[in-house]
């Protein structure tokens, strides 16, 4: 653990958890209180987004796109593809509850990284082995020689250790910095999304990790606000069905909310 | 039932069954479209009839999620775009200048099609990519990830309008599907030098992604580095299969259920493209001109007859396509074959039209071109076939092959 501060509040026992009726969905006690992430009033102004149903188009016509970037979304209804089921909850998401990963409070990362001896080989194709020790990783901080015979050795550094280390001057998008957040090491990596904060979500809100269309295999690729429409709050929302094995809950930037997938990545 | 009612009835069905099929048969490209696009049954059958392997991943989710209630039920998703271009590089997003792709107003007739498919193959976005926004972060960034620049548009990339306003970098077919020779766009073509691992490591500031390499990407997530060469979409219509792995027989309605699916879960199962548009799509591309690097000659003579002793049993003329080998049989690397998600036990055999100047060749591009293909120094393993020729005979087989 190399986190200064937890990251992600994770809900362990303790609170006795209640079943939905219908459903057979775990509900935590928190979840009446927790109804309130993404609302219009504290997610930010909706822009043009028009189409709302099923099978109807999902677009934005125009040629001017207004409103920042918030929480809102289009209510889908219920639209199918969630393996599992989830109940409706209103316009259609899923009752909201706290994720089991959301990001609290702002994180700052332990400057100390692991420093395990490199296994990298003392030669070979240079392409692949970019670096042989530690000592040859000194671009950037907490420079470490990672990889293995079949991915290579590369140097990897903690790229951020603070969310301020992560501003962007080309982009008001918020983007945060994630300990350990590296995909094919344990370096800190800085993330886009459309919050930082629970509190960038409104009051009750949760701003949450969410994994991309490849699923695991990229890892975690932004933080995201849950919203009313939500169609599943956490991965043990989507299990179910023939191909659904490696089911997760991501945030869908098509449609403005999170909606359970599968791992793919293209096609 | 009476027996004799239940034999007519069977042999009514039958005769309705095969009366079906060549109907069908006799439609023209742009009447199965149609079909495609109102027929649920009609999608289902040609669905079903285009998989290899019906327990690979790619199956077994189209099977269960291909059908009413699930996929068919999502949202149709045609966005404002707004075409990427170099005046964007180093810029913020733009906030102005977006629109849709019109599709509805588009009549079922070939030329209309043909159009939107080209307009939809560099301007519908298929996959958001937020990670691209390093890709334009700079003038000298679109060279250094291997983006094209033609035509005032960018790598084929487009800004998306999303949902509250939001925007993001998406792209399109064209991203990895065209590329440029002598500042000329080459639709259809593999963007060999499109390196999107480094890219996304890039953007992240993460461990510098060199598994993949230019103009080779994982698709799956299988729980194995198996990253493929991009394809060459130019001779697709020549293929006997569609994907590296044979995993879909190809016909160009299999074409447009393998385009319009891939984009519904390159979209995370979030949306679905209108079907006009996927089956547009897939006319445009099957309409891509045969693309020969030269004309015959006398060499290319000699070499058509070393061709038809050595080579035509797989690659079969006119498609020079054919059933798919076995992966023991070919020998080369075995890994996109093997994909739990993929893998049919077997590799397709390539259409050889275009590929003169195709790069890289094999599954997982380990063989730069032609000529690294026939040297018998070659380090990479598999497809011997060819490696014991003599030089002349070798130069006249190149020589044909880049003819086609």
């Amino acid at each position: 653990m190399r986190k200064s501060s937890l990251v992600l509040v994770v809900l362990l026992g303790g609170a006795v958890p209640l079943v939905a009726a219908c459903s057979g969905r775990t509900l935590e006690p928190s979840d009446a209180s927790a109804g309130a992430a993404g609302s219009a009033e504290s997610g930010g102004s909706a822009g043009a987004s028009a189409g709302t149903s099923p099978g109807g188009a999902i677009g934005i016509a125009g040629t001017s796109l207004g409103g920042a970037a918030g929480v809102a979304g289009a209510s889908l209804g219920g639209a199918a593809g969630v393996a599992g089921g989830l109940p409706d909850a209103g316009a259609g998401g899923v009752t909201p509850r706290e994720p089991v990963k959301h990001r609290a409070s702002e994180t700052t990362c332990d400057h100390t990284r692991p420093s395990n001896p490199s296994n990298a080989p003392a030669d070979g194709d240079p392409t692949r082995v970019a670096c042989h020790s530690h000592e040859d990783c000194n671009q950037g901080e907490n420079g470490r020689c990672v990889g293995n015979g079949h991915d290579g050795w590369q140097c990897t550094y903690d790229n951020c250790f603070a969310d301020a280390d992560c501003a962007s001057s080309s982009s008001a998008e918020p983007r945060l910095c994630m300990c350990e957040g590296g995909v094919r090491s344990d370096n800190n990596v800085c993330l886009p999304g459309n919050c930082r904060l629970d509190a960038d979500c409104g009051t009750g809100g949760y701003c949450s990790p969410s994994l991309g269309s490849c699923g695991n295999y990229s890892k975690v690729v932004g933080y995201y606000c849950h919203t009313p429409d939500d169609e599943c709050v956490d991965d043990a929302d989507c299990g179910g069905g023939a191909a659904s094995a490696l089911a997760y809950c991501a945030f869908m930037p098509t449609i403005g909310h999170w909606k359970c997938s599968t791992t793919h990545c293209v096609g | 039932m009476p027996l004799g009612r239940v034999l007519v009835a069977a042999f009514a069905l039958l005769l309705s069954g095969c009366s079906g099929a060549a109907e069908a048969d006799a439609l023209s490209d742009v009447e199965r479209g149609r079909r495609y696009d109102e027929s649920e049954t009609f999608r289902r059958e040609a669905l079903i009839s285009s998989l290899e392997n019906a327990d690979n991943g790619y199956a077994r989710l189209r099977l269960e999620r291909y059908r009413p209630g699930q996929w068919e039920a999502l949202p149709i998703w045609a966005p404002a775009i707004r075409v990427v271009s170099e005046a964007d590089l180093g810029g913020a997003k733009p906030t102005t200048g977006f629109a849709p792709l019109e599709v509805d107003a588009v009549p079922w007739a070939e030329a209309p099609l043909l159009e939107l498919g080209r307009r939809a193959f560099y301007e519908y976005p298929v996959q958001i990519m937020d990670f691209a926004a390093q890709a334009i972060s700079s003038a000298e960034a679109p060279a250094h990830y291997g983006l094209w620049s033609a035509d005032g548009r960018l790598g084929g990339l487009v800004w998306t309008a999303l949902p509250a306003g939001a925007t993001a970098l998406s792209v399109t077919c064209a991203t990895c599907h065209a590329t440029t020779r002598s500042q000329q766009l080459v639709t259809g073509k593999n963007n060999a030098q499109l390196d999107l691992g480094l890219l996304a490591s890039d953007f992240r500031g993460d461990a510098p992604n060199v598994v993949w390499g230019p103009g080779r990407l994982d698709v799956t997530n299988d729980g194995s580095d198996n990253p493929v060469a991009i394809p060459d979409l130019r001779p697709v219509r020549h293929q006997e299969h569609l994907q590296r792995a044979a995993t879909v027989k190809n016909d160009l309605i299999a074409l447009a259920i393998r385009t319009e699916t891939l984009i519904i879960s390159s979209l995370g199962e979030s949306v679905r493209p209108p079907r006009k548009l996927a089956f547009a799509l897939a006319l445009f591309m099957w309409r891509l001109p045969d693309a020969p690097l030269r004309s015959p000659d006398e060499a290319s003579s000699r070499g058509a007859g070393i061709f038809a002793q050595r080579c035509a049993a797989c690659h079969q003329p006119p498609r020079y396509s054919g059933p798919a080998i076995a992966l023991e049989r070919i020998g080369t690397d075995p890994g996109v074959g093997q994909s739990s998600e993929r893998g049919t036990g077997a590799y397709r055999v390539p259409s050889l039209h275009a590929v003169g100047d195709r790069t890289p060749l094999f599954a997982a591009g380990s063989v730069r071109d032609l000529s690294e293909l026939l040297d018998p120094s070659r380090s990479a393993p598999g497809h011997a076939f060819g490696l014991d020729l003599e030089d002349a005979e070798r130069a006249d087989l190149m020589r044909f092959l880049e003819t086609l």
